[in-house]
């Protein structure tokens, strides 16, 4: 009825119920479906009201009127009498006149686990006793509306289905800017998951921004052939004197309607905040026009989960789908899931999506085929471990089915064959859930061996499909890659019925790890099948997204094959991965022992700075030559390399422990000359209550490296051990560092301890918390910035800075 | 947004700026040249640590009850004081308590790498951490204000203890509110956490 009205004209849905209520009530309602019963003449007089202003459709005032919500209130018991109630009222205002009812079923209020508590049978039931009560009472339609999560959205719809005749709306709420629902879902999203189900009207109401929905209806109709419901808030409410009221008058939202239609909507109206007026104005403006949406050409497979939707087609990028959830040859899985565990699963499941993979294929094995409950529950899990959409790998049809009731969005199912007791079953699932199929080139005979036999199962298949009323976006077809180990013809055979498939129409999809089963380097053999066959209209294949060289071929195809627009994807993964620019090895032109050590040095290349002090020790040279003559103009050099900036803080670090190592080497070796000159002495430590030692062992580490003999007291060290073992070991400083705010009373106690005991010391201070104020308020004898910084001011303080 | 009640937040979606990694690292662009090996190393670094995080978030959510004599919450003992609370909460109905932390297995990592002389890489793990950590914050702080958004509220900026007039020491009854050694996280007599890359929060909610 309402469909054939929509082919006629535009349909003006009424405005708001519950801020009409208020409005003219002077108060608010908890619980407003009890005034059906209470004061009924005030629903009724809003009705005759939006009638009277032009409304095609009025909603009954029952979105709360569910047994979940009503149980709020002690209500649960009063389901029927309530809904009924509420059509009678809008019956009574519509009398004489052509005007729609639509029964209002609003959000349970609860959210479904594992986001909430509540069993998708919970949400099912609630709302097959809702729509039954509205259709006993005698409405027209039923509205389900202001949707935050698509995956209740999506139950409610099949409730309604199945328990009443009744057309369904459905119309989703993005409150957010960003636009996205409540649980996360983008209108583009949500339009994928409702475009193959059997909801009669698809759309958006309340939420954000009227402006917003204008971008919002723009992506809906991507996806979504369904005439389009369209009713927003009167603007953004805004607060005054207490008073939350919505900003936009008749004039104003009026014109944001008139939008809506020109994108596209063909039912259109008010939510919260809009009165009569507001629909007064819209129907003078919109009464009699045609609907304005053309019949979007959709040529491209869609699938999609809560957060995040999947596009195959020529013009897109070629998609990954991940094939590691199979106990197949995985071992360790295979045991897992043996043991009904899902830890694994969910491990591979990130992995892949870490990697790129655009979609995860999930079989699991024996145990998903034989256990309905172990299989969904694994798919309920999945979905709140990655956002991919998945494809579910199992031929149970009780397995499938309860994933699909748990699945928020458009699954795929993997796969119908041409067995009867295949497609018999699985068309219709897949009809009724609103979900995608694979189509696989098999039948009771088994897979045929030539490419042609294999294509006509495909066609015959997907003539099939669409006479279960499925549609173009939800078919994928599989021609079947079957190992080269058995017979060489079999790839040959798959790239022909790839090339044959694809003219016809269909998008393709294999499972490309098959082909190597059974010889070397399966790697190799897979990643030169996939370029061939891609060249060929591949779209899609399950294959292991970990494998990096396989991945970053498939970039480069996108790109050869125009897949990839602007080749905007390649250059994201191989340009300017953060533009650093990598330098050579510095060339340098002499061999000499002595030339190599002081590069090993500055390029911190640990092993050849070890080596090297060795040859020139085998050579005759002297210790403390090489030490004066070599390491320390390196490390030198290296410290200005690091001021200047032209080198940053690991390689700082690299070319102090490669220093180290040469250091090791050479002390033995070091003789008189070395000892003579007496080396300073500086304690270090991190101070007590402090765990943090990172930036203290790096100093540390260059202080001895630029000659400093360091002890290091490790971190958590109270101030009366630091300047104890300071005095005992007569040393000439003291470092010190805290990281945080709270340990700076710390420092201050070692700066107090030594001003008491060895007034001689001089105690440098540093740490993230540390500033230079601080170091001159409690009397420390200067801040250090970082390492490099230290070994400056030390060398100040002892009077023989270089 | 529900009031009350412990709640646990797990999936994050995050996304780590390299940039600033480099960044803090002292990398400086068109100044600083590295080699190939170091390139590698940082990169091996990001995949690497990538594996060691485990994220995970809690919050509470708390009415304001009263705003004299320091901010008091329904069904808290926390008394928030101050220039910096009462300037933040100025507007607020209502106050979240939030912490995220990213595990203790890149610290770990940390030490080991420390005991076992490869400071480089220790030093870029630490880096890359406290990079994790902020933008694990931001992501559970965009989806506080998804869940605020939706009963047309709005959130102030997050704030931490240790910054203007708000101490450290308030971490402790963070910590208490949010039973954080529930999380495996630990506090010192000096109030510092570990795993140290945590964060504890407060943020305002307004009408």
């Amino acid at each position: 009825m309402i469909s054939d009205k929509l082919k006629e004209r535009v349909l003006i849905l009424d405005g708001a119920m519950g801020t009409e209520i208020i409005r003219r009530a002077g108060k608010s309602f908890n619980f407003p479906e009890i005034l059906n019963l209470e004061a009924k003449d005030l629903i009724l007089e809003i009705h005759r009201d939006y009638i009277e202003a032009g409304a095609d459709i009025i909603e009954t005032n029952s979105f709360g009127a569910n047994r979940i919500k009503l149980s709020e209130y002690g209500a649960e018991s009063r389901v029927e009498e309530l809904n009924i109630a509420a059509v009678e009222i809008a019956k009574e205002a519509r009398k004489g006149k052509e005007v729609l009812i639509a029964g209002s079923m609003g959000p349970v209020g609860k959210l479904i686990n594992p986001l909430g508590e509540l069993s998708e049978s919970d949400v099912y039931k609630t709302y097959a006793e809702q729509a039954e009560a509205l259709e006993k009472g005698g409405a027209d339609l039923l509205l389900i509306e202001t949707q935050i999560d698509i995956l209740e959205a999506k139950i409610a719809l099949i409730a309604s289905k199945e328990s009443t005749s009744l057309p369904v709306a459905v119309s989703i709420s993005y409150p957010l800017e960003g636009g996205r629902t409540v649980t996360g879902s983008d209108p583009e999203t949500a339009s994928i998951a409702f475009s193959s189900t059997d909801a009669d009207v698809f759309g958006l109401n309340c939420g954000g921004a009227p402006e917003d929905f204008e971008e919002f209806i723009g992506k809906i109709l991507l996806h979504s052939s369904k005439p389009l419901i369209a009713y927003a808030n009167a603007g953004v409410p805004e607060k005054k004197d207490d008073r939350v009221f919505y900003p936009l008058g008749p004039e104003e939202y009026a014109k944001h309607a008139w939008k809506f239609y020109e994108l596209g909507a063909s039912i259109i109206g008010g939510c919260c905040g809009t009165t009569p007026s507001h629909i007064r104005l819209i129907s003078e403006r919109l009464r009699g026009r045609k609907p304005l949406k053309k019949k979007e050409e959709r040529h491209f497979f869609s699938a999609s989960s809560r957060n995040s939707s999947l596009i195959v087609g020529n013009s897109f990028p070629f998609r990954i789908i991940g094939e590691n959830v199979n106990p197949f040859g995985r071992k360790k899985l295979n045991q897992e899931l043996k043991e009904g565990k899902l830890e694994l699963v969910r491990e591979y499941a990130r992995r892949q999506e870490k990697a790129g993979a655009d979609a995860l294929d999930i079989n699991l094995g024996k145990k998903g085929e034989s256990s309905p409950e172990f299989f969904s529950s694994a798919i309920r899990e999945l979905q709140s471990t990655t956002k991919l959409p998945l494809f579910l790998d199992n031929s149970n049809l009780t397995s499938l089915e309860l994933a699909l009731l748990s699945y928020a969005g458009k699954a795929v199912i993997n796969s119908v064959n041409g067995e009867r007791n295949s497609y018999e079953s699985f068309f219709p699932l897949a009809n009724k859930y609103g979900a995608s199929v694979i189509l696989l080139a098999m039948d009771e005979e088994g897979i045929p061996e030539k490419a042609k036999d294999r294509v006509r199962i495909i066609e015959r298949l997907y003539k099939m499909a669409l006479d279960f009323g499925l549609h173009e976006e939800d078919i994928l077809a599989d021609p079947v890659v079957l190992t080269i180990s058995t017979s060489q013809q079999n790839a040959i055979e798959t790239l022909k019925a790839i090339e044959m498939i694809k003219s016809i129409g269909i998008h393709t999809v294999v499972g490309l790890s098959n082909l190597s089963f059974g010889l070397p380097r399966r790697k190799l053999l897979n990643s030169s099948f996939l370029p061939m066959a891609m060249e060929r209209g591949l779209d899609s294949a399950i294959l292991n997204p970990l494998d990096e060289n396989l991945c970053s071929v498939i970039k480069a195809c996108d790109a050869i094959l125009a897949r990839d627009r602007g080749m905007r994807f390649y250059i994201e993964k191989f340009g300017k991965e953060l533009e650093i620019e990598v330098e050579e090895k510095r060339d340098f032109k002499s061999n000499a022992p002595e030339d190599e050590l002081f590069y090993a040095i500055i390029e911190g290349e640990e092993k050849k700075a070890e080596e090297l002090t060795k040859v020139l020790i085998k050579k005759g040279e002297n210790g403390f030559d090489i030490l004066e003559k070599i390491l320390s103009p390196a490390l030198k050099k290296v410290g200005e390399y690091y001021e200047k900036k032209i080198y940053f803080l690991p390689q700082l670090i690299l070319s102090a422990e490669a220093m180290e190592k040469a250091s090791k080497v050479l002390a033995p070796f070091l003789g008189t000359e070395g000892k003579a000159k007496r080396k300073l002495k500086i304690v270090i430590a991190t101070v007590k209550g402090d765990l943090h030692d990172i930036g203290k062992n790096i100093a540390s580490l260059v202080l001895r490296n630029y000659g400093y003999e360091v002890l290091d007291l490790g971190k958590n060290t109270g101030a009366e051990e630091i300047v104890k073992t300071a005095c005992s070991q007569k040393a000439d400083f003291i470092g010190v560092s805290s990281l945080m705010t709270t340990t700076m009373d710390e420092i201050e106690k070692v700066v107090k301890l030594r001003d008491s005991m060895a007034p001689e010391i001089k105690v440098v201070v540093g740490g993230a918390a540390v500033t230079p104020s601080f170091a001159r308020e409690i009397g420390a004898d200067a801040y250090c910035k970082d390492a490099m910084d230290a070994i400056r001011k030390i060398e100040k303080l002892s009077g023989e800075s270089k | 947004m529900v009031f009350d009640k412990l709640l646990k937040y797990e999936n994050f979606q995050f996304e780590i700026d390299k940039r600033a990694v480099y960044s803090l690292l002292g990398y400086r662009k068109g100044e600083t040249t590295i080699s190939k090996e170091m390139a590698t190393l940082l990169e091996n670094s990001f995949k690497e640590a990538i594996e060691l995080v485990d994220t995970k978030g809690v919050y509470i959510v708390r009415r304001i009850k009263e705003k004299k004599n320091g901010i008091s919450l329904f069904n808290s003992e926390i008394v928030l004081r101050g220039k910096s609370m009462e300037k933040l909460l100025y507007g607020s109905f209502g106050v979240i308590f939030m912490a995220v932390t990213i595990g203790p297995e890149l610290e770990r990592k940390i030490s080991e790498d420390m005991e076992n002389g490869s400071f480089e890489r220790a030093i870029v793990f630490d880096v890359i951490g406290s990079e994790t950590v902020e933008a694990v914050a931001n992501s559970f702080n965009s989806y506080l204000l998804i869940q605020a958004r939706q009963i047309k509220n709005s959130l102030t900026r997050r704030f931490s203890p240790g910054y203007g007039d708000l101490p450290l020491e308030f971490q402790r009854e963070i910590y208490r509110e949010l039973s954080l050694s529930r999380l495996g996280i630990e506090i010192n007599e000096k109030n510092i956490l570990f795993p140290y890359k945590t964060i504890t929060a407060i943020i305002g909610i307004e009408r």
